[in-house]
């Protein structure tokens, strides 16, 4: 999940830099990588977040949020931690840098991978720790909601599953039905008249053919 | 202490307990909100918020004190909230002191009843995150004052912010917030018992056996205990026609004999919303060695009223069921899976009571995935309605796949969800919802396999299912007691048949089990804290084996008893044994003097008046337990309000988190002591 978290986050990042070049000086909503504090007035529908909410979908306003909470972005006002989704805020663009010394086509100069993703995994494991602690009562969108393991959808044949009939580890050949001479014997445990001698069985009826070889006298009596 | 309970004062003018003395220090920054900074907003405050809505922030001068309040305006929204926040630097986030609780208090006007309280925490390895919500606060018209008491402070916590979140349109007042600490001193640990009652708890066994094996147990509203065998896995019994079960009553310490219809011997039960118990299927035939064939399943289905405490058929299941699941929804509707049928071959037909029609609905109202769950299949309702099904089985190997998923009925999509290891030797492990059942996490504990018969394990994963791709984790390790032989475990060595219980303290108590297929007892017990997610060892262990068809439930009082043991030789133990818990030894309890109604309704505030102060509160469903499975098992906490001794408790509005029925209410105090339960009915 993590891996597939970078690759999404990586693959914004790589989608709004411009090419070859330098940041933008506003990267826009899905790409405010560093937090910076709100403006001190907001008109209706003017706060900071609302281009976030409007432009990207929900996992790009969950990688802005997060983006916030990396220790590289720590905004002079702090920000917040959310619930399912971010608090967006008025973000300042990346700051470039002008050490560089050599440039990747589309990788902005001193743009360390490893560091980089190094980064967004902190991110991703922070979010997910947000969304561990949704509230009660409400059921949060994020509850369960991006399963990834295999999924199976409605059979269509009603077909019952074989089940053997000592399906409950009992070799119905030895005893009754209460009892359980089992079909494997525990660890350490080669011999099974020692076995049932050390667990206290009475004696112990043989149903049919003796399978295990435990009544060599014929007696319909295991190991008796 | 394991509890996470709130406390919320809402209406005018309410009291929590604070002991007689001076006014504590406020620890709110600029609490009123009457200092602006430069951009004419509340110095040491922040707007929060997020999703796609239309909203404002305005510093009003509509306040409850001074002449300034913040007001939050929400016109139109399709997600999210907003909220006014205080700001987490050092001086403007209050510092706390983990273990403490905090009296956070708020003057308020609200249009919308979609508001509530919200936390973050500072934790000093991992920084600022969540940590809750606490109750909504009402619509009020007038400044009314909040008062909420937060739960226990987590270790590794060192400040909170806080404010009021608006998620629904409307207009959102705030003034004059306050922070305590109530600063009540810690109780001095009582003890009135031995030291090794008070650290490990004791057992006693009680003089009469029962007359029937208590190879099922479902605790009744009337506080009785019914314990189910049928034919109890005795041939002869059921060659006879021999179906038993007893009606044991705690208070009298009395069993009572109850005509039985048919073999219940490994159906399948839970009680319905009005407390009546639903069984289904049951044992149609033992195995025969002679053809080959194996159990077979009823297609039968009885119910047992506690008020008749008699059974009465119901109509019949599409098919026949060995081993069955049952779990009820937040609709009262039960749904269940899986056991053995007619045929003894693994069913794959699904079943739905419909609590409305009274009656098990037909083969085309179901949806059918025609899937086999396996035996006793542990499914839990989950708070958005689907099932998660935990791993936790009874024979063999676990199912394909990872051995656990999430499984979404309405659309019969099962999804598989990753991390339980061994899965295949999770045979009659436990599972169980954790307290609270708002934190959605699951605990399953050790496990072994009759088939391969390996020493039975001490694995335990957890599982949250608030996560957006929830994934059991190792928790740690299983306790380890000591083998049938008295030797202490090694290695890996655990426990399968186990028990775990919820207490009304919010730990898991964890007890009974064997080693290998119905044999070698193993003697251990512990306490599970799901604060902490770390085990407690060395509880005492019950005087009597307990291995396969054993069960454990809670009873009102607090105490827990277990019955059953039915190891491979074919005996099986009819005593009854009862634990007392290390808090039935620490001094007196506190008491629920009454309860002004017992009929519960989703969303509501109920009036409840305690003895003393108390620190939580609780909802705990009554066990219907067998083979180490009870998925409807869940505690479920009643944020609080307080005015003296009279509680205000916070119902959740949310019936998946506690699906409708009878509960057993407690309330703790500040030393993790519970009351003795009252009894009160959700729907």
């Amino acid at each position: 999940m993590s891996a597939r978290y970078i690759a999404c986050l990586l693959a914004a990042l790589a989608a709004v830099l411009p090419a070859g070049g330098a940041p933008a000086a506003d990267p826009g909503p899905a790409v405010r990588l560093v937090a910076a504090p709100e403006p001190a007035e907001e008109g209706p529908g003017e706060d900071s977040d609302e281009g976030l909410d409007e432009s990207s979908d929900e996992d790009a306003d969950e990688d802005a949020a997060t983006a916030r909470s990396a220790p590289s972005a720590a905004p002079t006002t702090p920000s917040k931690p959310l619930q399912g989704k971010p608090r967006p805020t008025t973000t300042a663009p990346p700051t470039s840098t002008t050490s560089a010394p050599t440039r990747t086509p589309g990788i902005p100069p001193g743009w360390d991978p490893a560091a980089e993703a190094a980064k967004w995994a902190e991110v991703a494991r922070t979010l997910r720790e947000k969304r561990r602690q949704q509230p009660d009562p409400r059921v949060v969108d994020s509850f369960a909601s991006q399963l990834s393991g295999e999924r199976r959808g409605p059979g269509r044949t009603k077909r019952s599953e074989p089940v053997a009939s000592d399906v409950d580890g009992c070799d119905r050949a030895y005893g009754t039905a209460g009892q359980c001479i089992p079909t494997t014997l525990p660890p350490g445990v080669a011999d099974l008249c020692a076995y049932l001698a050390s667990r206290g069985f009475p004696p112990v009826r043989v149903n049919g053919a003796d399978t295990l070889g435990v009544d060599p006298d014929g007696n319909r009596v295991a190991c008796g | 202490m394991a509890l996470a309970v709130l406390a919320v004062a809402a209406g005018a003018a309410l009291v929590t307990v604070v002991p007689a003395r001076a006014l504590p220090t406020n620890l709110v920054q600029n609490d009123g909100l009457e200092t602006l900074g430069p951009d004419g907003f509340p110095t040491c405050w922040e707007r929060s918020g997020w999703g796609d809505n239309d909203h404002t922030f305005t510093v009003v001068p509509d306040a409850h004190g001074g002449d300034s309040a913040m007001e939050i305006e929400i016109t139109r929204i399709v997600s999210g909230d907003r909220k006014t926040m205080m700001l987490e630097t050092g001086p403007c986030a209050p510092q706390v002191t983990p273990g403490h609780q905090y009296d956070l208090g708020v003057w308020y006007k609200t249009t919308t009843p979609n508001t509530v309280t919200t936390l973050f925490r500072h934790d000093v390895d991992d920084g600022w995150q969540y940590w809750t919500d606490l109750a909504h606060l009402p619509v009020a018209a007038e400044f009314t004052q909040a008062t909420v008491r937060t739960p226990v402070v987590p270790p590794d916590t060192d400040q909170i912010t806080w404010g009021v979140t608006i998620y629904g349109v409307g207009t959102l007042i705030t003034d004059d917030y306050s922070m305590t600490d109530p600063d009540e001193p810690e109780p001095e640990p009582e003890c009135t018992g031995t030291a090794e009652q008070c650290t490990a708890g004791s057992w006693e066994v009680l003089a009469t056996e029962s007359p029937a094996r208590g190879i099922h147990a479902v605790l009744l509203h009337t506080g009785k205990v019914l314990l189910i065998a049928g034919s109890g896995n005795d041939e002869g019994a059921f060659a006879a026609g021999t179906f038993s079960t007893a009606l044991y009553d705690p208070a009298t310490d009395t069993f009572e004999s109850i005509p039985t219809p048919s073999d219940l011997f490994c159906a399948g039960h839970v009680q319905l919303a009005d407390g009546r118990v639903l069984v289904m299927g049951g044992n149609r035939n033992y195995p025969n060695p002679a053809n080959g064939h194996g159990y077979e399943g009823l297609r039968t289905s009885f119910i047992f009223d506690p008020a008749t405490e008699a059974y009465t058929p119901t109509n019949d299941m599409n098919a026949g069921h060995w081993y069955p699941s049952a779990t009820i929804l937040g609709t009262g509707d039960v749904l269940s899976f899986g056991g053995l049928g007619e045929d003894s071959s693994g069913t794959v037909v699904a079943e739905r009571w419909s609590h409305a029609q009274d009656r098990w609905l037909g083969m085309g109202q179901v949806n059918q995935t025609w899937s086999f769950w396996g035996l006793y299949p542990a499914m839990i309702l989950m708070q958005d309605g689907r099932l998660f099904y935990t791993g936790s089985h009874v024979f063999g190997n676990g199912l394909p796949g990872t051995g656990a998923s999430v499984f979404d009925y309405d659309t019969g999509v099962i999804t598989d969800v990753a991390g339980l290891r061994d899965k295949d030797e999770r045979d009659q492990s436990a599972s169980v919802l954790l307290h609270p059942a708002q934190d959605q996490r699951v605990l399953t504990v050790g496990g072994g396999n009759v088939d391969t018969n390996p020493d039975a394990n001490r694995l335990v994963d957890i599982i949250d299912l608030k996560d957006p791709d929830p994934a059991y984790t190792p928790g740690p390790d299983l306790p380890q007691g000591h083998n049938h032989d008295g030797s202490p475990q090694t290695g890996d060595q655990g426990k399968m048949y186990l028990s775990t219980v919820l207490l009304p303290d919010g730990l898991v108590f964890e007890t009974g089990g064997a080693l290998h297929n119905r044999a070698d007892a193993v003697a251990e017990a512990s306490m599970f804290d799901p604060a902490t997610d770390t085990f407690t060892p060395g509880m005492a262990t019950d005087p009597v084996d307990r291995g396969y068809h054993s069960v454990a439930t809670l009873l009102p009082d607090g105490r827990v008893l277990t019955a059953g043991n039915n190891p491979g030789d074919g005996s099986f133990d009819n005593r009854i044994s009862l634990y007392s818990p290390p808090y039935s030894f620490a001094g007196d309890r506190p008491e629920i003097v009454s309860v002004a109604a017992t009929e519960w309704t989703y969303g509501s505030v109920q009036e409840v008046t305690v003895d003393g102060p108390v620190a939580s509160a609780t909802l705990i469903r009554p066990a219907a337990v067998t083979h180490s499975s009870d998925p409807n098992q869940r505690s479920v906490a009643l944020p609080m309000t307080v005015d003296g001794d009279v509680l205000g408790l916070n119902v959740t509005s949310n019936p998946n988190l506690a699906p409708p029925g009878w509960y057993m209410l407690f309330v703790t105090d500040a030393a993790g002591i519970p009351s003795v339960a009252k009894w009160v009915r959700l729907s």
